[in-house]
């Protein structure tokens, strides 16, 4: 086989060439940095508020640096509350919710970009459609099906609906609608069947949209509330959202936990900019698509 | 190309076909049914099998204890609780009723208890589960549907008046006791140097049929009666007239504001005991302003109305859900938790007020100032209507009452109005 | 798809291959499609034929047992001051708010494209933390941050300007809310921007930048035609999401104030939390259609020229 893939441009900064310091560069970062506090600057609050007690969160006017720094909050949710099972939940369900989501989606959005076959139309727009409705109306019709096959109580429930996101589909497909024709041309003359070049060719260079999606998949799975919770209908299938807003609302002799509320907020979001940092590792400039004249 | 257009249209039409003749053989059969079934279950003599229940966040714990200890007295038995937000007690019912798959009991709070009656969820409360004198009649109110009871009331809880007693002392004035001392009081408060505001009422987009219905009845009236909503009575006005007062003449702030009560801006709310724990915790940890003590937190009943001073009741409902299978336990267990001592138990796990109106003579409570409030306020209480419409109605409520604030209309027009929207909603069973 | 005849002289039909082909799809489609045709497509015709009934709460147990009532409920709902007001609200949010948070989006997108690796993944977590925050959380911040003296009008103040009360004022609650939620929603576009300016070859630019192109020039005649089908994909995500605008007003104002952020999505939602089943679903649809129509016209306008 003669086609040229690159499929280790790790290594390749991007652009390809030395970086010097012009003032433009300077202007450039300068202008993103201040964009950036901008842009943190409630997520600072939220993230200082975790060391805050109740009353000084409450208290007016606001102070941003904790007068009366305390480790509280945190320690109840490590220590008072067992994490542990909802953490699982969350996990896996999350991860779960990555592989059949991108191996669903990716194959399907192939097909919509670059295979002909009928009623390829009117898939798409079913498809959309779907993402179309708000999430309320279906709930109700998607709960009773569930229902009726006895999946309610459990995993199975819990993941099946969420595997049929047309937001995945529709991504896979736009990117994969860059690949170029002659590409693959190439590779079906030289004999290569379908499954072939998809494994061989097309994921590869769809590591930047693969890795777009497993970051909003697995973003999506873990910050999901509503779904989870109306499916479970158990404390042990419980998912870290549903159980910090449980362990936080306010009951007959406390009101609201605000300094629980925003360490809560601050673990639950620890692992998804975790798995944000790790696949954006693969937001590389490609090389390998340029393989062919 | 004319044939992927055509089979494309084919395709659409049968799609729709399909549709239409699935929602045409739809259609109501006139065989009217009542909600949760006719016939009123048993109650068990002793209680077996699993029973499952659906706990409003925070009594998850103190059912599994009660349940534990039911469970001593009837070892068949087995009690599993799942706790649910309060704000999703509404879905879960819904999509429970509608697949047919729930739990065994379920709680809701006495504001939400009418709509799931209305879905059907629950089933009537037979004869001999709870003895309905006992109980305070708005708690019994809350949980009465269109053709009886169908909850027993579990604890309960009300609202009454917070004002900052210190700040009052040196403006020469008591708790107030009537409308016009209120006012009173408020304008003090609002006027005095240093002052902002006088009354930290519920904004007109915080849900203020929460303080107006009150107020109705406070002035002699109710919002419904047997046959029909009624709004567009002088009471009703009065209330409106009294509620949006108080952000005409700007002692209440219509929108966010730095003034809190601990800080004298906002001297004086409606709220429950619970505020009491909040400022005493604010106060050990050194957070309170300067000259906010303990000694500056008062709390006294409702201000009278030119009727009586009726305030909002609240609280949790048990019900058993209309497809349980083990519908006669249920009723038991909750029967058993109807009994004096259980209710006294509730009291010391959760600090919720007992729906029994005798196990409120307990030491605690009467030991307690803010409970002894409580208990003072809780036999003049108006219950949140009990209808499935009311929730849309609140908000209606709230958006005139909104307009009747910002100037843009007045009382009389606004309550024909919620009026006029009213009767086209109906009480929605 | 262009298909030249294989080289080995085999004779193959068009036909024949055409029906390969065709297989070969549905084979990679089926996984998707035959869980979608259950969880998706099925509740999706059964609520839109909610929406032609007058399914209410007490009717929940028994849901054929109800009537069809043709168009009516549409007809309620369009006729309904609230959700007219909605309507406009939502409109107005999203003409303003979607090419907002499309151009921001675009702009950071080719900024971080021009760093190097170790700052660009700084500034990547930091602009994509809003999308990931709670709402409910920083709801808390952004109320106190629009309060009349409270962070921004402090700003403004140090320029001279008078800040309104923004969430207590009908004429800027909108404008507040729409500032709020392109916050949250740069960073998703922005990073599926970026994942596509990578599939822009290093080559076909430097070349241009040989040919004598200034990086604007190569901007807007190479990356951005380059990149239509990206642009197509945002558009039309940030355009539905926008257009489904809910947890901010139901949030931060409850609609208010005087119903100036009230919303389709939060009209619907009510409808639903009052038992209205099928007027909620009637205004699910009316709101389906509208983005619908945005959807095919973005289609038209963005079509991927080759």
């Amino acid at each position: 086989m003669t086609i040229v893939t690159s499929s280790a441009p790790a290594e390749i900064h991007a652009p390809n060439r030395p970086r010097r310091i012009t003032p433009g560069r300077i202007l450039l970062i300068l202008t993103l940095t201040l964009g950036l506090a901008a842009t943190l600057l409630p997520f600072v609050w939220m993230l200082l508020g975790a060391f805050k007690t109740n009353a000084e969160i409450m208290r007016r006017p606001v102070t941003w640096w904790p007068q009366a720094p305390t480790m509280d909050n945190f320690r109840a949710w490590f220590v008072d509350f067992d994490m542990s099972r909802y953490f699982f939940n969350s996990v896996f369900l999350a991860l779960v919710a990555v592989a059949t989501t991108l191996l669903f989606c990716s194959m399907v959005g192939w097909a919509l970009a670059k295979l002909e076959f009928p009623g390829k139309r009117v898939l798409i727009g079913v498809v959309l459609s779907t993402m179309f409705v708000p999430g309320i109306v279906t709930l109700i019709p998607t709960f009773v099906l569930v229902a009726n096959f006895n999946m309610v109580g459990t995993y199975w429930g819990m993941i099946l609906p969420g595997m049929v996101g047309a937001f995945g589909v529709f991504l896979m497909r736009q990117f994969m609608l860059e690949i170029p024709d002659s590409l693959l041309d190439a590779a079906r003359i030289d004999g290569a069947g379908e499954f072939r070049i998809f494994g061989g060719i097309v994921m590869p260079l769809c590591r930047a949209p693969l890795a777009t999606l497993a970051i909003f998949t697995f973003m999506g799975s873990w910050n999901g509330f509503l779904w989870p919770l109306i499916v479970a209908q158990r404390e042990s299938l419980y998912t870290l959202p549903v159980a910090l807003a449980l362990y936080t609302s306010p009951t007959g002799d406390k009101g609201a936990e605000f300094g629980l509320q925003m360490a809560g907020s601050v673990l639950i979001i620890v692992p998804v900019l975790l798995v944000f940092i790790a696949m954006q590792k693969h937001f590389v400039q490609g090389i390998a698509m340029t393989g062919i004249k | 190309m004319s044939g992927t257009t055509a089979r494309r249209a084919a395709i659409a039409a049968s799609v729709a076909a399909v549709a239409l003749t699935s929602i045409a053989a739809c259609g109501r059969s006139d065989a009217g049914e009542s909600p949760g079934g006719d016939a009123t279950g048993t109650v068990a003599d002793t209680a077996t099998g699993e029973i499952e229940i659906w706990a409003a966040a925070g009594n998850g714990d103190a059912l599994r204890t009660l349940g534990e200890e039911f469970t001593t007295e009837n070892p068949d038995v087995s009690i599993t609780v799942t706790e649910i937000p309060w704000g999703e007690i509404i879905t879960m019912n819904q999509t429970a009723v509608a697949s047919g798959t729930g739990p065994d009991i379920v709680m809701t709070g006495a504001d939400q208890t009418a709509s799931v009656i209305a879905m059907g969820g629950l089933a009537p409360v037979p004869d001999g589960v709870m003895d309905v004198d006992a109980l305070y009649p708005a708690a019994i109110a809350s949980v009465t549907g269109e053709t009886g009871l169908y909850s027993v009331p579990w604890y309960v809880e009300t609202r009454f008046l917070f004002y900052r007693a210190d700040i009052a002392a040196e403006l020469g004035l008591d708790a107030p006791t009537t409308w016009a001392e209120l006012e009173e009081l408020s304008t003090a408060y609002a006027t005095r140097p240093g002052g902002e505001f006088g009354f930290g009422l519920p904004r007109p987009i915080e849900n203020p049929a929460q303080v107006i219905v009150p107020f109705t009845s406070q002035a002699g009236g109710a919002v419904a009666d047997e046959d029909g909503w009624t709004f567009d009575t002088p009471e009703f006005v009065e209330a409106l007239e009294f509620y949006q007062g108080f952000f005409e003449r700007g002692e209440s702030p219509l929108s966010e504001t730095e003034a809190t009560f601990e800080n004298g801006g906002s001297p004086m709310f409606i709220s429950g005991p619970w505020m009491v724990g909040i400022y005493e915790e604010m106060i050990a940890s050194g957070a309170a302003p300067e000259g906010f003590t303990q000694e500056s937190v008062g709390f006294v009943p409702m201000p009278a109305g030119s009727a009586n001073n009726n305030s909002y009741i609240g609280g949790g409902n048990l019900g058993v859900f209309a497809s349980s299978d083990n519908q006669e336990s249920s009723w038991l267990f909750l029967s058993w938790l109807q009994e004096d001592a259980q209710q006294k138990k509730l009291f010391d796990l959760t600090g919720s007020f007992p729906a029994r109106q005798e196990s409120a003579d307990y030491q605690p409570i009467l030991d307690s100032p803010v409970m002894t409030v409580l208990k003072e306020q809780m036999p003049d209480t108006v219950e949140t209507p009990s209808y499935p419409s009311w929730s849309q109605i609140a908000e209606q409520i709230g958006i005139y009452a909104e307009r009747v604030a910002h100037g843009e209309l007045s009382s009389q027009d606004a309550a024909k109005a919620i009026q006029a929207e009213a009767d086209s909603v109906g009480f929605g069973w | 798809m262009r298909t030249t005849p294989p080289r080995s002289g085999r004779l193959v039909s068009l036909t024949a291959r055409r029906r390969r082909t065709a297989a070969v799809a549905w084979l990679f489609a089926a996984p998707f499609v035959v869980s979608f045709g259950v969880f998706g497509v099925v509740p999706l015709v059964s609520s839109l034929g909610m929406a032609f009934t007058d399914l209410r709460v007490t009717d929940i147990r028994n849901p054929f047992n109800v009537d069809f009532v043709g168009f009516e409920n549409f007809v309620t709902v369009l006729g309904d001051s609230t959700f007219q007001r909605a309507l406009r609200n939502t409109l107005g949010f999203v003409v303003f708010g979607v090419p907002l948070s499309l151009f921001s989006a675009l702009v950071l997108a080719v900024m971080l494209n021009a760093l190097g690796r170790r700052l660009a993944t700084v500034f990547r977590v930091g602009y994509y933390t809003p999308v990931v925050t709670t709402i409910v959380a920083v709801a808390v911040v952004w109320r106190i941050m629009y309060q009349p003296n409270g962070l921004i009008n402090s700003l403004l103040a140090t320029v001279g300007i008078d800040g309104p009360n923004w969430l207590g004022n009908p004429l800027t609650a909108l404008p507040a809310l729409t500032l709020m939620a392109v916050w949250r929603s740069i960073g998703s576009s922005m990073v599926i921007f970026l994942a596509g300016l990578q599939a822009i070859p290093t080559e076909v630019k430097e070349a241009a930048a040989v040919d004598g192109a200034t990086t604007l020039q190569s901007f807007f005649r190479i990356t951005i035609p380059m990149m239509t089908p990206t642009i197509l994909l945002n558009a039309i995500l940030t355009t539905t999401g926008f257009m489904q605008f809910f947890d901010e007003p139901f949030v931060m104002t409850n609609g208010g104030p005087l119903q100036s952020t009230t919303s389709i999505a939060l009209y619907v939602f009510n409808q639903f939390q009052w038992g209205n089943y099928s007027v909620g679903a009637a205004g699910a649809y009316v709101l389906f259609a509208i983005i619908s129509i945005f959807a095919i016209v973005q289609f038209r306008f963005l079509r991927q020229r080759t």
